[in-house]
């Protein structure tokens, strides 16, 4: 076997590897040269950057008013747990929650304008440091309604009705007037809810002035050209009767608010138009059936909202993708957390000037009547009177016009348009007959003592079974007590019984225990008239149980019991007129 | 440094955000004393290498966070704050950036009785999620 002969390194610097040499026990060794030329040994240098990188800063600046000193209030204290009162009057602590934060809407897409928003303190602060005070403390998540509109240029706030949208739209105009983010603000609504937009606005933003438009042409124009009246409130038949006198004006407005939007959906329509023809820079829509029957409802709405970011080709998936950062939807179910399970609302509504024409005749009348009969007026002769001006409260005599029937149509499109069932109540059959006549459109069904009871429960049967019929209406007398109607979420006192208990007990009709969800009680109640002075002599009494009790239907009105509810001086107080005693004896 | 407007008295938050993708974040808002913003001053992210990593060791955190990146951003403030909140104790090497005082939100009860007056009425640890949240949007937008 040849050895392989041996290759040995020529140098080996001292930083070489050991050389490991090896060779077989057969040949000998030979004698190696090695050959060692030592080299300066080299030394790699690295500098390593011991500095820290510099720093890049950007800025932002905001510029506020200043803070009102008394708005220093202890944070402690804004964030006190609220309380809520449930059926059993029982008082539970709520854990403290989450405050609202206004949150750049997805259209805002400058960095400082989005950090802006970001950097603002929570709502409830804001309003706070604004000294903006709420008559009541609003609900969370009507804080978070407010959060919702602030940022918003197009805004659709659909929640379920009586979750209070006007209420969240108010307070919402009021913060941007405050902040100067607008001047002028235009809301129009439907005729029926006119007098109840100017009782809340009145209510929850008590420091704006609002401008009603009504009346004659003239007295309209001069109206629509006020100045530095923030809010102007109209309803639809009048801007669309205006729409040309608004162009000539050319009257621009900061915001545009739509209450009961769904009108607008159609877009051919000439309120549709109006509308779209406004103005502005920012639109809100308030509605509680944002879809009623199709995806076409949506994209009218949005022609107003945000012209052009919807249209008709587009899938429910894409159309809601599209809009779903401009719609806010709560339901009472996802919000019942934070609700009572009954929420009462008195809904205050002015007279028609026919109505209040027949009121004002019919009280000075009879006020003459009571007074020429001095000590001989009894109690019986008030309550002719005042009967007789409460059922002028529901309709006129001569026309059978109703303010309270207009509001009654407004509040039942949104109950019928989302499937809901709905209870209105009246002292009256009578009432219940005409309401049934103007409310056919939603299927009314009637209830009451002067019908069989095959009937009756054939009403009931047919409210409860089928779709089409969207309200049931009752007497007091026979559907305050017995029934159970716990799928109706809605109740309408079209006018008012003598005795909250008895009301309380047509109330529970829908709500009781083993109901789906809350149930919204709207109390109809017309200004300046004897239904607001008996509502103020029951409401400052506390003790129901010795007030007048009649169940009896109609105009059966036992004169002895009814003096347990009203004292004789209470009763002829609501006509500013002394007990017959005090008159005698001052004769 | 400008003083705050009359009737106004600011007090700053400053904080940093690590950001494993692109570096650390800092972050300092001057707000009101009813905590509503006036001034708002981010840096873009700082990366460090990992030889300044070792080399700094556990002084890195302090170093960069509270002298390099909160001298940074307090120098840029036009708003003379009454007090910087920082939210640890490795921030408060920014004292050795600014004559103004520094203290951490730790807890808030001994602050309210070390300050006083200085202190606004207001919850002291929420302004720090703002910060964060603007961050993290000034992040998404490049």
């Amino acid at each position: 076997m040849a050895t392989p002969p041996l290759e040995l390194p020529k140098t080996v610097s001292s930083s070489a590897s050991p050389q490991v040499l090896s060779w077989d026990g057969l040949t000998l060794p030979q004698p190696v040269p090695v050959c060692l030329r030592p080299e300066p040994i080299e030394v790699e240098r690295m500098s390593l950057a011991v500095s820290l990188p510099r720093v890049t800063v950007r800025s932002y600046a905001f510029h506020l008013p200043p803070a009102p000193p008394s708005s220093r209030q202890p944070r402690a204290a804004a964030a006190s747990p609220p309380t809520v009162k449930g059926d059993q009057g029982a008082e539970t602590a709520e854990p403290v929650r989450p405050r609202a934060r206004i949150k750049p809407p997805g259209d805002v897409v400058k960095l400082s304008e989005r950090i802006f928003y970001l950097l603002q303190p929570d709502l409830e602060t804001i309003l706070e440091t604004s000294e903006l005070v709420f008559p009541h403390d609003p609900y969370p998540f009507q804080y978070e309604g407010m959060a919702f509109l602030a940022p918003r240029h197009g805004a659709v706030l659909a929640d379920e009705m009586g979750l209070g949208k006007s209420m969240q739209a108010i307070s919402t105009i009021r913060l941007l007037v405050r902040s100067g983010e607008a001047r002028r603000v235009l809301v129009v609504c439907p005729k029926g809810l006119v007098s109840n937009w100017k009782r809340e606005l009145a209510e929850w933003a008590p420091e704006l002035v609002v401008a009603v438009i009504e009346g004659e042409p003239a007295r309209r124009r001069w109206q629509w050209k006020l100045e530095d009246v923030p809010v102007t409130l109209a309803n639809y038949e009048v801007l669309v009767r205006d729409e040309r006198l608004v162009e000539e004006l050319k009257l621009s407005y900061d915001l545009v608010v739509l209450d009961e939007a769904q009108r607008i959906k159609n877009r051919g329509s000439r309120t549709s138009e109006a509308v779209r023809g406004l103005r502005r820079r920012r639109s809100w829509a308030l509605t509680g059936t944002p879809v009623e029957n199709s995806a076409a409802d949506l994209v009218g709405l949005f022609e107003f909202v945000s012209p052009g970011m919807v249209h008709d080709g587009m899938t429910p998936r894409m159309l809601g993708e599209a809009v779903s950062d401009h719609v806010l939807r709560r339901s009472k179910d996802k919000v019942l957390k934070d609700l009572p399970p009954r929420i009462d609302r008195d809904a205050t509504l002015e007279l028609s000037p026919e109505q209040r024409e027949a009121y004002r005749l019919a009280e000075e009348e009879g006020v003459f009547r009571l007074t020429e009969m001095g000590p001989g007026a009894t109690i019986q002769h008030v309550f002719e009177l005042v009967l007789r001006l409460k059922q002028i409260c529901n309709f006129d005599p001569a026309t059978q016009v109703s303010s309270k029937v207009d509001r009654l149509e407004a509040e039942l499109e949104e109950v019928a348009a989302s499937g809901r069932k709905a209870l209105v109540f009246s002292q009256w059959v009578e009432t219940l007959g005409k309401l049934s006549k103007r409310l056919a459109r939603f299927g009314p069904l009637e209830y009451h003592g002067g019908m069989p009871t095959s009937a009756r429960d054939e009403a009931i049967k047919r409210f409860r079974e089928k779709s089409e019929h969207s309200v049931l209406m009752l007497s007091y007398g026979a559907g305050a007590v017995g029934l159970n109607l716990q799928f109706s979420e809605y109740v309408f006192l079209f006018d008012r019984w003598w005795n909250p208990a008895i009301e309380d007990q047509a109330i529970n009709r829908a709500h009781r225990i083993g109901g789906t969800g809350g149930v919204t009680v709207t109390r109809f109640l017309a200004t300046g008239t004897i239904e607001e002075r008996i509502d103020r002599v029951l409401a400052g009494k506390r003790d129901l149980s010795e007030m007048i009790l009649s169940t009896a239907e109609g105009l059966a009105l036992d004169s002895q019991r009814s003096m347990k509810g009203f004292t004789q001086e209470e009763l002829f107080s609501l006509f500013n007129l002394p007990p017959p005693a005090r008159r005698a004896a001052a004769a | 440094m400008q003083q705050p407007e009359e009737g106004r008295a600011a007090i700053g938050f400053l904080t940093t955000v690590a950001s494993a993708s692109h570096g650390v974040f800092g972050g300092y808002l001057l707000v009101d004393e009813v905590g509503r913003p006036l001034e708002f001053h981010c840096t873009a992210p700082v990366r460090v290498s990992r030889a300044q990593e070792i080399l700094y060791g556990p002084t890195l955190y302090g170093e960069l966070h509270g002298r390099r990146i909160g001298g940074s951003l307090v120098q840029a403030g036009n708003v003379k704050p009454r007090l910087v909140l920082v939210e640890s104790q490795q921030m408060m090497q920014l004292q050795e950036e600014t004559d103004l005082p520094v203290a951490v939100v730790d807890s808030e009860q001994p602050l309210r009785e070390r300050f006083g007056d200085l202190l606004p009425e207001i919850d002291l640890r929420e302004p720090f999620e703002r910060i964060r949240e603007a961050i993290a949007e000034a992040q998404r937008h490049g």
